[in-house]
């Protein structure tokens, strides 16, 4: 039974003969009878879900006053003016700690950027961009979407691949495209954006998984990659890179 | 009237009654937990936990127009402090006799378990819910909205209304996905085919 005739039976929206017929093939078939009892949970927390959020935020917003752990923070007064008069005398201490914590995070964080660069540019390869065959009547705009990207000229890859997209909202590969041109010219959330509307995409949500991880790792937060990297599963082309960037991100 | 009004302010999300809420009924199911081994803390969580799985419950019509809050509401709180203990192994420690009276008021008791599964389902539906790309997250509400696919194509910036019909089917299969892979799946399932 396909998921459309479940939305359909669902919304009422099957003729009476349908019904019918299905509602026997329902009675019939417990797995049926799972799949169309799960459909029904989803379209209703769907319809309310908007709702539900805003309800439970006013429970949570109204609840902060009420929240012992909220109320046991201690009071601002005569009490923090006497901690800061204690702390007075270790003020010139801490300037000392804190520079040379500075200095010392400063050579640590360009070794670490190194690091996660080299990564990224090592496991980050896409084959070259080729839309040409998708459209006959973009031709230019492919073509230079293609000639920008693949000489890596990202920021005007972006651009071509924009207007690409703007005409062809479903463009899964440039989508994809755009995506990883985001990343490499560093604009994390655009990239992260476009590659998340992919994670539904039968084709590309394995290596949008990927390429999510890579992100993080040339942002400087890798353990944001770790769930993205363990999603992918053996089947996929991208699993054994991506075993193996998890090894060394657990080094 | 007033425990209408109750369930009506938690559902609208009015600042005033949910206030009220707190002020009348926290303070009693703080201190039957903190009777029952647990502390402030314990009883603001399990507190706030029963509200929103209320929140559920009214929201999709379950609960009769008759419904005493107060028992359904301390049932709930009872049944999460319980569930919680067990966890801890100090079930036989707790002393029923106080928020279990309002157990005697008709159906309370399957009402307030039932409003238990029911959050955990809700907990399912919402933690896959959040992982879907925003374009579905936004699309499955306008969809179950009934907004016309006309209209759900041009705020989301879509070809189409096909292209609408089309990504819908796509989020929810994604969705439902998602929710076979979830811990609750299997226990969800087998207490429908119960």
């Amino acid at each position: 039974m396909s998921e459309e005739t479940i939305h359909q039976y669902l919304e009422g929206s099957l003729d009476e003969q349908a019904t019918s017929a299905f509602e026997s093939s329902l009675a019939a078939d417990p797995q049926l009878a799972t799949q169309v009892e799960l459909m029904k949970e989803m379209k209703s927390y769907g319809k309310v879900q908007d709702q539900t959020e805003r309800a439970q935020r006013v429970i949570r917003d109204v609840g902060h006053k009420y929240n012992p752990s909220h109320q046991a923070k201690p009071q601002q007064g005569e009490q923090s003016k006497v901690k800061i008069k204690r702390l007075r005398y270790l003020i010139p201490a801490i300037a000392a700690i804190l520079l040379i914590g500075i200095i010392l995070n400063s050579l640590f964080q360009s070794t670490a950027q190194d690091d996660t660069s080299s990564l990224y540019a090592h496991y980050a390869e896409v084959t070259p961009l080729s839309l040409s065959t998708r459209s006959t009547e973009n031709n230019e705009l492919v073509t230079t979407a293609e000639e920008y990207f693949n000489s890596q000229d990202y920021s005007e890859a972006i651009h071509a691949l924009t207007s690409i997209i703007a005409q062809d909202v479903d463009n899964a590969k440039a989508i994809f495209y755009r995506g990883y041109a985001y990343i490499a010219d560093d604009q994390y959330e655009a990239g992260r954006k476009d590659l998340m509307s992919l994670l539904d995409n039968t084709l590309y949500q394995h290596t949008a998984s990927y390429h999510i991880a890579l992100s993080y790792i040339k942002s400087g937060s890798s353990s944001l990659a770790v769930p993205y990297l363990k999603e992918i599963p053996a089947s996929s082309n991208h699993h054994a890179q991506a075993q193996e960037i998890l090894k060394i991100i657990n080094e | 009237m007033k425990k209408l009004n109750y369930i009506k302010g938690l559902i609208e999300g009015d600042k005033l009654i949910v206030d009220e809420i707190y002020k009348t009924f926290l303070p009693k199911v703080s201190y039957w937990i903190k009777r029952n081994h647990g502390t402030d803390q314990d009883g603001f969580d399990v507190f706030q936990d029963a509200l929103e799985a209320l929140v559920t419950k009214g929201l999709e019509h379950k609960l009769a127009p008759d419904t005493n809050f107060q028992a359904l509401l301390f049932a709930i709180c009872r049944n999460k402090w319980i569930s919680a203990i067990r966890l801890k192994k100090k079930e036989e420690l707790v002393r029923f006799e106080e928020l279990s009276r309002y157990n005697d008021i008709t159906n309370i008791q399957a009402v307030s378990e039932d409003a238990m599964q029911e959050q955990e389902t809700k907990k399912m539906l919402k933690d896959t819910f959040i992982l879907l790309s925003p374009l579905c997250q936004q699309l499955i509400p306008m969809v179950e909205n009934k907004l016309a696919a006309k209209e759900i194509a041009v705020e989301l910036s879509m070809t189409n209304a096909n292209a609408v019909h089309r990504r819908k089917f796509a989020c929810f299969e994604a969705w439902r996905k998602r929710i076979e892979k979830h811990d609750y799946y299997p226990i969800w399932k087998s207490l429908k085919s119960l």
